[in-house]
């Protein structure tokens, strides 16, 4: 089966310190990887290597056979790799609400109207009452499962890439995680 | 059935040969004149012919080569049943323009075929063998076939003129892709300086023969980096090059890095069938006999390329004499006559037929310049690209720069700045902004814009940067995240810096009493005037108004900072 995800002999170094060294990857359609290691190993750094929010100085990073990023330059931005990321933190924005968060990427990849709906069902059936909360936090109001499925609803508009499994205790959504 | 080209032996005697799939593989063969390239070429097709693979063979080679095959050493009948079209011993004639129907035709039968082009200008050539190459790409054969290119430097030379950029393109697209469409091909060529470079290096197996000139090598040299990436001293590269001055006829290096994992010297056999070449010097009065061979054994193919070669001429031409009397481009005229059609009409579709053809050929004519165009200007942007790319950098550095030089305009002494400003903006040309509060608002900016800008960095850098950085994964442009994520989640920072700028600005008197216009008076200007003549309850007044302002605007301020208590919705 074709790769969609390939990142070839990347070096990458921040601040000084190597974070990827000849590191490789190959992601089939379809297929589920998890990365495994010790904090500090450079997991999150080889997402950002394929998301384009950190540029490898070495290697070749490919989506769907297109090159993105090769030796050091970038290829393709990041707001055009398809690419969908729920991070450690899962980095909700704030100012919105659950739904406005939901509505973001689709917003910004003019996703369809069906599609839309779609979503908007989905939301109805899992979100319930709490599309219109916010995030928890200084501001918000909405409960940490209905959080962590925010972010996890923000696949329906890209592959998704994890930068941790979260900890959050909620059935529903561990059994969902990819 | 044979399961292998035999083509000849190692110099230590061991037969040596190349697995059948080599139909579908490339291979490049590089001699000076006399070293044995066609004979090496031909051996291959013998081999082929044997092993029941098809292949075609383009040869421009003076009074042609190719056509031996079919003939015995001693010039008798015989040889493999290959069909020859064009040249002195062609079964069919030539037609230029019939390239694209010699491809189907070809493909349809599984038959060795020579075209002999000797009889035909450069041009010709290679506007016959583009157009071949171009529309057996757009064919599936059922079984792979292999093609041989004499001369190739003429289809794919290192510095294409004219029209050789359209046979470049050609040839190269059928070694490039034709594995994958079940195509191989053979370069030959009397120098490796000559042919494109990037062809060259897509050949999977060089036969490298004698070669003398020191460009050759060089240029062979590039083929070893590109293809087989040894060591720049490696004794076997050496050993190659060297030895390629001195080998003898019929001797040559097979180096093929990948598919084969071979690198043998190998002595090619001899032929089997007539090398027309060869009797040149030793039988001259033989030639004339063997135009006239029996040609039995091709007489079928022969008829049956006849009328595939007349009848079928490409879908696209066909199409509109099709659809009015199922008059077919190629049938004479005379034939269709003869069955009852009116001359006249047959006369007016044909031509109809004709001038769709060459509209169509002219259309293709214009996509495939578009296609060279589109490449030319996606290589141009790609470089473009890379070459701005520093420069990018080196303006974020600029700009990194810039934000520090900010801060200069809060730091530099008032006057200084006010001096700026009136050596700026005191022009007629400006007068309009210059005479106005404008610019004092734009000598307050100039001064305190660098306390907001800090202030408002310190803010976001405590936030995450995972917030815009998941904006942008999810499709995000830097606009969208500054207005839609940066600000609004930021939105206490900017509000914090926007009224410190302001408070600042406010209880700026140095910078406002320098710049402002004439007829204008902001309130500290007017307190100090009046400070000195005025009355004093009057100074008093203003200055409390003063005091109320800024405190007012503080305090306005601090209080949405405070009640801000929930974000706006999406």
């Amino acid at each position: 089966m074709a790769d969609v995800l390939t990142l070839d002999d990347a070096r990458l170094t921040l601040e000084g310190r190597i974070a990827l060294d000849g590191f490789t990857l190959h992601v089939a359609e379809g297929e589920r990887v998890a990365l495994l290691g010790p904090s500090g190993c450079g997991k999150t750094s080889a997402l950002r290597s394929l998301l384009g929010l950190a540029v490898p100085q070495r290697g070749v990073a490919r989506i769907a056979g297109e090159t993105v990023s090769a030796e050091g330059r970038s290829l393709v931005p990041p707001e055009r790799r398809g690419l969908a990321v729920v991070f450690q933190d899962l980095a909700l924005w704030p100012h919105l609400t659950v739904h406005g968060n939901l509505a973001f990427g689709l917003d910004s990849r003019r996703v369809a109207r069906a599609e839309r709906e779609r979503a908007e069902q989905a939301r109805d059936g899992q979100q319930n009452d709490q599309s219109d909360r916010r995030p928890p936090g200084r501001h918000g109001d909405a409960g940490g499962g209905g959080l962590v499925r925010s972010g996890h609803f923000l696949r329906h508009s890209a592959t998704p890439l994890c930068s941790a499994v979260t900890s959050i205790p909620s059935r529903r959504t561990n059994s969902s995680s990819g | 059935m044979k399961r292998a080209l035999n083509i000849g032996t190692t110099v230590g005697g061991k037969a040596f040969a190349l697995p059948l799939d080599f139909v579908a593989r490339t291979l490049g063969i590089i001699a000076v004149r006399g070293a044995g390239k066609t004979v090496a070429a031909t051996v291959l097709a013998e081999e082929m012919c044997e092993a029941g693979l098809p292949w075609i063979a383009f040869d421009p080679t003076p009074g042609g080569v190719w056509w031996g095959l079919r003939v015995n050493p001693d010039g008798s009948a015989g040889g493999y049943p290959v069909l020859v079209i064009g040249g002195r011993h062609g079964d069919l004639p030539f037609h230029k323009d019939k390239a694209g129907q010699l491809a189907e035709a070809v493909v349809r039968e599984n038959v060795c075929c020579v075209v002999d082009v000797s009889r035909e200008s450069k041009t010709t050539w290679r506007a016959f063998v583009a157009d071949f190459c171009d529309r057996l790409m757009e064919l599936e054969p059922s079984t792979p076939r292999h093609v041989f290119l004499e001369e190739a430097p003429e289809f794919v030379p290192q510095k294409p003129l004219g029209e050789q950029k359209r046979s470049l393109a050609a040839v190269d697209r059928l070694v490039r892709l034709g594995r994958n469409a079940g195509y191989g091909a053979t370069l030959i060529s009397q120098r490796t300086a000559t042919i494109q470079k990037d062809v060259l290096t897509q050949c999977e197996t060089l036969l490298a023969m004698r070669s003398v000139g020191e460009p050759d090598r060089r240029a062979m040299k590039g083929w070893i980096a590109e293809c087989v990436s040894p060591k720049p001293d490696d004794p076997e590269v050496e050993r190659f090059l060297g030895s390629l001055p001195e080998l003898p006829d019929g001797e040559g290096w097979l180096w093929s890095p990948q598919w084969l994992k071979a690198f043998e010297r190998v002595r090619i056999r001899a032929r089997k069938t007539f090398h027309p070449g060869q009797t040149r010097t030793v039988n001259a009065e033989g030639r004339s006999d063997l135009a006239q061979v029996e040609l039995s054994d091709v007489r079928d193919f022969v008829d049956r390329f006849r009328s595939v070669l007349a009848a079928e001429a490409p879908a696209r031409a066909r199409s509109p004499a099709r659809k009015g009397n199922k008059i077919v481009v190629g049938v004479p005229v005379d034939a269709v006559v003869e069955r009852g059609t009116d001359r006249a009409t047959v006369d007016e579709f044909v031509g109809r037929a004709e001038a769709a053809e060459a509209e169509a050929n002219r259309l293709r004519g214009q996509v495939a310049d578009l296609h060279r165009q589109l490449g030319a200007a996606k290589a141009t942007l790609q470089k473009l690209r890379a070459t701005l790319e520093p420069q990018y950098r080196a303006m974020q550095g600029l700009f990194a720069e810039l934000d520090g030089a900010a801060a200069i305009g809060f730091l530099v002494p008032a006057p200084v700045l006010a001096l700026g400003l009136i050596t700026a903006w005191n022009h007629p040309a400006t007068e309009l902004l210059y005479g106005s509060i404008a610019i004092v608002v734009l000598g307050l900016v100039g001064r305190y814009a660098a306390i907001g800008i800090r202030a408002l960095a310190a803010s976001i850098a405590q936030s995450s940067p995972h917030l815009e950085e998941s904006a942008a994964a999810f499709g995000a442009g830097p606009a969208r995240r500054l207005w839609s994520i940066v600000l609004p989640a930021n939105a206490h920072g900017v509000a914090a810096a926007a009224l410190l700028a302001a408070l600042f600005a406010l209880r700026d008197l140095e910078t406002v009493m320098l710049v402002h216009p004439a007829g204008v008076e902001p309130l500290p200007v007017r307190i100090v005037t009046l400070e000195a003549n005025g009355p004093a309850p009057v100074v008093a007044g203003l200055a409390l108004i003063h005091v109320a302002a800024t405190g007012a605007v503080a305090a306005l301020g601090l209080a949405f900072l405070r009640g801000r208590r929930t974000w706006p919705t999406s």
